[in-house]
């Protein structure tokens, strides 16, 4: 066991892994495109269904069109698992040579977007392995309470703010909607609050977000003019993760970019240790 | 209401005319470099008049109509200068422009979804990064036909590539979240073609620390990137034949 640990250890810490594995993501992410391209609606319920329930459902009556995903997730273990092992045996031989001497800290800014990559698929995979989604989508209107499956929260429209487009620059959406902003009311026991929610603009509560899917009416000359929105809720359990990972990984890189021209250093990571570490 | 493809269809006749001139005997070359402005011009006031007549939302399937004004702004210095990849960067820049020209994609009407600053940065960052690999790309061409006697300076290019194209993939993230509530949205095809991108480029910045893989290998390596991003990208958001409407092009005034 201790032997072929041994003899796996340098391979699995190695550049060349690194190496493959990005080649291979790359060529399975363009089988993908071929895949997605052709069935999209057999991709869509993974958005809310989560990895697992979509696993045992679409992607079981469809294991061919779908094979692409699994490898990627595979491939993605295998670059995760690299990473670590890689950038940690760096960080610590970087540490060792450099504990008493300036310059430290420039050197780890390659290994800053490294961990925050580790982060990202980690938020990723936790967002999609257990999406926790309570209702495909909620219609609230006026003057009418609906309760969010699964919760104990009522939730209903109270007021609508529409804009309509009036111009010549899109002409295409005269009369149509051009902003909006809804004002819900939500109820959890003895809690009753309003949130406003509007295009790209969400609204958190009890931690589930709500997401705005749709709203009526989207024109003036609407037959039906009653307003209405359509509600994602769900509770993503990844969120904090994947966007710390964003952060940190934008923080590296721009260290990274001011090193190399900025500072003038080479882009290469410090010394060159063929194979041995990132 | 004058044409939008008309200062488009300018661009891309100036481009090919500055790259027919810059391969004609001295002194014609000369000629290629007032071309190359106007067709930049012409092709900036067709970005512009894009995006005037969807902003707030976001122009759809734009990018290649935008990316030969990128490439061109960028590597204008090897034109103004008569550098040696002025010739190859003319050329590649009437190709864009025409195979744009003359396969565009259908007109589709923005959706009010991409009415955030998010999707604005998704989309202008990543057309820059696409700029960016196929500048590095032709720079390694460059650097291999002189057998490695110039500086390496496609490498630069690749790194502020995959620095613009992060940008434009977590703008992407935060959009798609703040929309659907989901940081990748499954069903859209274009984005695992984004993600191989960018991980062929992940791949090609640690190239240098493989053993044998010198900077020719790099550049080859380069090359072979910038053809992606052209199948990648560029290729994808392009439509069916469709000859430029002359009547729309008549309504200007300069024609």
């Amino acid at each position: 066991m201790a032997v072929t640990l041994e003899r796996i250890w340098p391979v699995l810490k190695g550049v060349p892994l690194a190496v493959l594995t990005m080649s291979l993501v790359t060529v399975d992410l363009a089988a993908g495109y071929l895949c997605l391209r052709e069935n999209e609606d057999l991709f869509n319920p993974l958005n809310h269904l989560g990895l697992i329930r979509w696993g045992f459902t679409y992607a079981a009556i469809h294991p061919w069109k779908t094979l692409w995903l699994f490898l990627l997730f595979v491939l993605l273990f295998i670059l995760a698992v690299n990473t670590l092992t890689c950038t940690t045996s760096k960080v610590l031989f970087l540490y060792r040579i450099y504990r008493n001497r300036a310059g430290l800290i420039s050197k780890l800014f390659v290994h800053i977007m490294h961990y925050a990559l580790l982060v990202i698929l980690f938020g990723l995979l936790a967002s999609y392995t257990f999406p926790g989604r309570y209702a495909s989508s909620v219609i609230a209107v006026k003057g009418e309470s609906t309760r969010i499956p699964g919760t104990d929260i009522y939730l209903e429209l109270v007021s609508s703010d529409i804009d309509y487009y009036r111009g010549n620059r899109l002409k295409y959406l005269n009369g149509r909607t051009i902003s909006v902003h809804f004002t819900i009311g939500l109820k959890s026991g003895e809690t009753t609050v309003a949130r406003a929610i509007g295009i790209n603009s969400p609204f958190f509560f009890n931690g589930l977000g709500f997401y705005l899917e749709d709203f009526g009416p989207k024109s003036r000359s609407s037959m039906n003019d009653t307003p209405y929105v359509r509600l994602l809720v769900k509770r993503d359990r990844g969120t904090i993760l994947y966007f710390s990972g964003t952060l940190l990984f934008t923080i590296g890189l721009a260290l990274y970019l001011f090193r190399v021209f900025i500072k003038g250093s080479k882009p290469s990571r410090g010394p060159r240790n063929h194979g041995e570490g990132k | 209401m004058p044409s939008l493809h008309a200062p488009f269809a300018m661009a891309a006749i100036l481009y090919t005319m500055a790259w027919c001139t810059s391969m004609m005997p001295s002194p014609a070359p000369a000629a290629s470099i007032p071309l190359f402005v106007l067709a930049i011009l012409a092709n900036l006031l067709s970005d512009a008049a894009r995006y005037y007549h969807s902003w707030p939302f976001l122009p759809m399937y734009q990018m290649p109509f935008f990316l030969p004004s990128l490439v061109g702004i960028l590597l204008s210095g090897s034109v103004l200068y008569q550098g040696k990849e002025s010739r190859w960067l003319l050329g590649l820049l009437a190709l864009l422009s025409l195979g744009a020209l003359f396969f565009p994609k259908d007109f589709y009407l923005p959706f009010w979804k991409s009415r955030t600053i998010f999707s604005h940065i998704f989309f202008l960052t990543g057309v820059m990064a696409d700029a960016c690999f196929i500048i590095s790309g032709l720079l390694a061409l460059s650097y291999l036909k002189d057998r490695g006697t110039t500086r390496p300076i496609f490498n630069h290019w690749a790194i502020w590539g995959f620095a613009l194209d992060t940008l434009s993939i977590f703008s992407g993230e935060i959009w798609s979240y703040l929309g659907w509530g989901s940081p990748v949205v499954w069903d859209d095809p274009l984005i695992t073609l984004s993600m191989s991108t960018w991980f062929y480029y992940g791949c090609y910045l640690h190239l240098d620390l493989l053993r044998g893989w010198g900077m020719r290998r790099r550049a080859l390596a380069a090359v072979l990137g910038a053809g992606l991003v052209v199948l990648f990208q560029w290729y994808p958001n392009l439509g069916p034949f469709s000859p430029p409407d002359i009547n729309g092009l008549m309504r200007w005034p300069w024609l």
